[in-house]
């Protein structure tokens, strides 16, 4: 009796197989980008004039979610993060935003509709975003204090915040951790 | 074998196995120290040897006949607050850089940054710095500096500086060619 894979592939269905599996890999791979390398490193100018290097925030956690005005999940998330900022005051977490909109305006009315507390980052030719490879926006990505990417989010579904807290938390866990062994030597 | 020489045995055993009891921390704190050593030792070595790799990358990227390099120095800069350098080698764009204010700040504190390090044929060539950001009195200010040079073998540098000019109330931006 043959496998019900081996019925699928030497079927009809075969090519149906082909396309799924490929479309895991895929995705799998796509989670995966850059996780576990440095960030790549940039300078880009804020709405509120300044410029920004990602790399003078080492020493800190730092949440970077990729975004445009146009992306319905993006406006979801941004208010949200909000939230976390708050939550996280204290703490060396910083989040950064950097949009991909060419219509400054466009920017602008997001940021002041949303209220957003952090700095909205513009990458009006897509440099940036271009490096960091994204399938679809949102895209967040969370770094811990060496600048190394920890975890890749694509898209905005529900749980992704509790999750972002729970990461964050983790890593500020294994920051003291670290920081506590390094007092006991 | 009789039950004395069972005994002795027995005897030694446990006196081999005190000994080691009292051996053996001594033993493991002297090895832990040991390794530790080795250990600062290997870093020390690794250390050296990434910095050896850094030149030999250096001189074999860009040999000293054909490179040149480009640094951006600033003096007090009162009437011009930087916000980027944008430089082009014979028409071509070799560097863009945006400065965040810390970096402005350690430019006013007499830090120089090196912009462009590159390869050039040797010859005339022409290079044009753009520099943008704040002049007097918070307006935009986007100003060009340019330099013709004569590339020989041997390595260049070329320096961009900002000044003041106190009479004008001006920024100034020179371009100059290190001896």
């Amino acid at each position: 009796m043959r496998s019900i894979g081996a019925q699928f592939a030497g079927g009809r269905h075969g090519w149906l197989v082909a396309v799924v599996l490929f479309a895991i890999v895929a995705s799998v791979q796509a989670g995966s980008k850059l996780v576990g390398e440095s960030a790549p490193d940039f300078a880009l100018k804020s709405t509120a004039g300044k410029n920004l290097r990602l790399s003078e925030y080492r020493g800190e956690l730092v949440l970077l979610t990729f975004w445009s005005a146009g992306c319905g999940r993006c406006i979801e998330q941004l208010p949200q993060l909000n939230r976390l900022q708050d939550h996280y005051a204290d703490l060396p977490v910083r989040i950064l935003s950097v949009n991909l909109d060419r219509k400054l305006k466009r920017v602008h009315e997001a940021e002041t509709d949303l209220g957003l507390g952090f700095p909205v980052l513009l990458d009006q030719r897509k440099k940036v975003t271009r490096r960091y490879d994204p399938n679809r926006l949102p895209l967040t990505v969370i770094l811990d204090p060496a600048g190394v990417v920890r975890y890749r989010h694509e898209g905005f579904k529900p749980g992704h915040m509790d999750l972002y807290f729970q990461q964050l938390d983790g890593l500020l866990a294994e920051q003291a951790g670290v920081l506590m062994k390094a007092g006991t030597q | 074998m009789n039950r004395s020489s069972h005994r002795s045995f027995r005897v030694i055993d446990l006196v081999l196995l005190a000994t080691l009891f009292v051996a053996a921390p001594a033993w493991s704190e002297s090895t832990a120290a040991s390794m530790d050593d080795e250990i600062q030792d290997l870093k020390a070595e690794i250390l050296d040897l990434n910095r050896e790799l850094f030149l030999l990358e250096e001189e074999l990227l860009f040999p000293a006949n054909t490179q040149i390099a480009i640094f951006v120095s600033m003096d007090v800069g009162e009437f011009f607050a930087l916000d980027s350098v944008q430089v082009k080698l014979d028409g071509k764009e070799v560097g863009n850089y945006l400065y965040t204010e810390r970096e402005v700040a350690a430019l006013h504190r007499g830090g120089v940054h090196q912009l462009f390090l590159g390869n050039v044929k040797t010859g005339d060539h022409e290079l044009v710095a753009i520099f943008t950001g704040l002049g007097p009195h918070g307006r935009e200010y986007r100003r060009g500096a340019t330099l013709n040079f004569d590339k020989q073998i041997g390595a260049k540098f070329v320096e961009l500086r900002i000044t003041d000019r106190e009479i004008k109330q001006q920024p100034e931006f020179f371009v100059r060619e290190w001896e």
